[in-house]
């Protein structure tokens, strides 16, 4: 049914669609951390940027953002190659979701854990490195994980700015062959059984973090 | 750095139309599988672990599918199997079989949420299957799960950007069609993505007035 | 510290090619040229296994040797070709764009590299569909921001005039897409011009059969932003040069399979008119 050259072909094409994701990833995470620490912390006018581009982008699908940061950004200057285009948009869009679940955990850690560390004299910077952070990064990492699945789930919209990822690939073999049940048939399966195991993945920590730290 | 208001402004009832269909096809789609999941659910809470255990499987394995593959497997691929559907029921159906998998997981998710007791007083007495599931269950998590339903309806909204890609012409596919005519990227998806913005915002309108009616119907304020 | 943080992720993120295209000094100063490609455009751009071929990428191989400056190739798809050279993201659509009336407002164009009127595909055997006339209410599929959309009020008036009218019009994405909804009957002619038609129709004989030419005769060409008047000097120069020594002609044999003797000197709008 598939040849196994087409297969190796597919596989590279999910090479591209995890390598774009990691990316995109790495940069969302620490984002969506800036953001949601923009907010929390009230910062003047960048707060406010924050909250209203936070709505915004969660409100966009995927498929158009991504549509908008390669077409319509040029506009404005900003110049991005398909590659670079794709992992923007996705870190772009991954990062106002995870700056609502770190904005929970942010929002979680007792008020007098805050006043204590005042009271004691350190500063911002050192509060949030010895005593929030180590705490929101356990509250949110089932969440940040379950965020991540959901942004490989939706990278196929990266294939409608030419990136050459497991779905345009499968459109591709589709419109060599005349021939779209084997190749879209297999990556579905490729996809599913990658999203399966980050799940699989996620329950495990899920479980490891509520039962050592009583969460 | 001059932008083009003029085109949007023309070509502002193409957009219209593509976020009516936008709107209704999710709306629809969350209808249908609305009716459809909590069948789905049933098996997820099956007291028979083989059943159990298969109904997860599926239902975790359906919501792994990436939407625009599940669409172009539907529109494309069936055809080859002799299925051969119009963009609008191939549409219906993909963000329907779509969304099913995700009510059943709701439905099971809040009906773990109520009290176990009320479970095992209703079998005692004799609802059983879907009848359990239509006069006990339902009722009471329509009202708790109101919000978590309205996400998933937002999130139905924005999967159905991926039927442009099919050709069905919804707002997505009406900002690339202008885009591409007139050469106005970034005023034609601004538009669009404002206007998506609006849709959602008026879906968390109507969730927030149906919570306000739930606490109503539940404690007669 | 952590803003500061942000903001220097972001910029990583925003270095690349922040380019507005420009003269030809201005790409001389920089140093490469940034060119468009469309990936799903045989014979005269496409991609197999990773790698770019076609007409167009023949001669884009030939400009590289003349050219003293590095050229970037960018592969996407056409939806986001021409806008992007309106609006200076890249420097030439190095792509057989069909000069239409409407492009010429936004673009300029070198002079033609092939023929590219308009024709119809239909299904083979399909005898419901004998001439032009026949296409009256029928579904059409054409490609979205193409030549092939913007031919469609020449069709419509065509058909007016044998008492027909325009059917209903399916927007692609990309053109395998349209030809794989032609075999499933979900429309009943797809528009394309005739070199890439008859590209398609020698590699399916069995399936597909070519229909009747649709709207004026006309050309297609590369294209750059407007007032570039240096950049097209120097792209016109290097096909002039390639239609003299016999190269044009070559490579219009080997990917065309049709080579065009008597192309105007000049870009020309559809129907054999100068343009504005």
């Amino acid at each position: 049914m598939l040849r196994w050259a087409t297969l190796l072909d597919l596989l590279h094409g999910a090479g591209t669609t995890l390598l774009i994701s990691l990316l995109a990833i790495a940069l969302g995470v620490p984002l969506g951390l800036g953001i949601s620490l923009a907010r929390a912390r009230r910062v003047p006018v960048l707060g406010t940027l924050c909250a209203v581009y936070s709505s915004f982008v969660r409100a966009s699908p995927v498929v158009l953002f991504v549509m908008f940061v390669f077409f319509g950004l040029p506009a404005l200057g900003l110049s991005l190659s398909p590659y670079a285009a794709a992992v923007a948009a996705l870190a772009l869009n991954t990062a106002a979701f995870n700056a609502e679940i770190w904005r929970a955990a942010i929002l979680d850690v007792p008020r007098g854990q805050l006043d204590a560390a005042r009271a004691m004299g350190m500063t911002g910077g050192v509060t949030f490195r010895r005593i929030v952070f180590p705490q929101i990064w356990r509250m949110s990492l089932p969440a940040l994980v379950s965020e991540m699945t959901l942004l490989i789930k939706a990278s196929p919209a990266i294939a409608v700015i030419g990136v050459v990822d497991l779905t345009r690939k499968a459109r591709q073999v589709a419109a060599v062959t005349y021939a779209p049940l084997p190749p879209f048939f297999a990556a579905m399966v490729l996809y599913a059984v990658t999203l399966m195991l980050l799940v699989v993945a996620a329950r495990g920590l899920e479980r490891r973090v509520r039962a050592r730290y009583a969460l | 750095m001059s932008f083009r208001w003029d085109v949007i402004w023309r070509e502002l009832p193409q957009f219209g139309l593509g976020l009516a269909n936008s709107a209704w096809l999710s709306t629809v789609a969350m209808t249908l599988s609305l009716l459809l999941g909590p069948w789905l659910a049933l098996p997820l809470v099956s007291r028979r672990p083989v059943v159990r255990r298969a109904s997860r499987a599926v239902v975790d394995v359906a919501r792994c599918v990436p939407f625009l593959l599940l669409a172009y497997f539907v529109y494309f691929a069936l055809p080859a199997l002799g299925v051969r559907l119009d963009k609008w029921t191939a549409s219906l159906v993909t963000l329907t079989v779509y969304n099913t998998a995700y009510i059943a997981e709701i439905v099971r998710g809040a009906w773990a949420q109520l009290p176990a007791g009320q479970t095992e007083a209703a079998r005692a007495v004799g609802f059983t299957g879907f009848r359990l599931v239509r006069r006990i269950v339902l009722p009471q998590i329509a009202l708790a799960a109101g919000p978590v339903f309205g996400n998933q309806l937002i999130q139905l909204i924005k999967d159905s950007a991926f039927l442009s890609i099919i050709t069905v012409p919804e707002l997505t596919y009406a900002a690339n069609a202008v885009q591409s005519f007139y050469f106005v990227p970034f005023e034609s998806f601004a538009v669009a993505t404002l206007l998506y913005w609006a849709l959602c915002a008026g879906v968390e309108q109507v969730v927030r007035w149906s919570e306000g009616r739930a606490q109503r119907i539940r404690y007669g304020a | 510290m952590l803003i500061r943080a942000i903001a220097m992720a972001v910029a990583v993120v925003v270095v690349a090619g922040t380019a507005s295209a420009g003269s030809l000094e201005d790409i001389k100063k920089r140093g490469y040229m940034i060119v468009a490609t469309e990936d799903d455009y045989p014979p005269f751009e496409f991609v197999v296994d990773g790698k770019p071929l076609g007409y167009d990428h023949a001669l884009l191989a030939l400009l590289r040797k003349v050219a003293s400056f590095e050229i970037r190739q960018e592969i996407l798809p056409w939806q986001g070709i021409l806008p992007g050279v309106a609006s200076g993201k890249y420097d030439v659509a190095l792509s057989a764009a069909v000069i239409t009336d409407e492009r010429a407002k936004s673009l300029d164009f070198t002079q033609p590299i092939a023929e590219s009127t308009m024709a119809y595909v239909k299904r083979k055997g399909d005898a419901s569909i004998a001439s032009l006339k026949d296409l009256n209410g029928k579904t059409l599929g054409v490609q979205q921001g193409g030549a092939s959309f913007q031919v469609l009020p020449e069709l419509e008036a065509e058909l007016k005039k044998t008492g027909g009218k325009l059917g209903s019009v399916m927007q692609y994405g990309a053109f395998s897409e349209a030809y794989q909804d032609l075999v499933n009957r979900r429309v009943d002619a797809v528009i394309h011009n005739i070199v890439s038609l008859s590209t398609l129709i020698s590699e399916k004989p069995d399936v597909f059969e070519l229909g009747q030419r649709v709207g004026r005769k006309s050309y297609a060409a590369w294209a750059v932003q407007k007032n570039s008047p240096s950049l097209l000097t120097f792209l016109n120069e290097f096909l002039a040069q390639q239609r003299s020594n016999g190269s044009a002609r070559e490579l219009q044999a080997r990917w065309l399979k049709i080579t065009f003797d008597d192309l105007p000197k000049q870009p020309m709008l559809p129907g054999d008119r100068p343009m504005k």
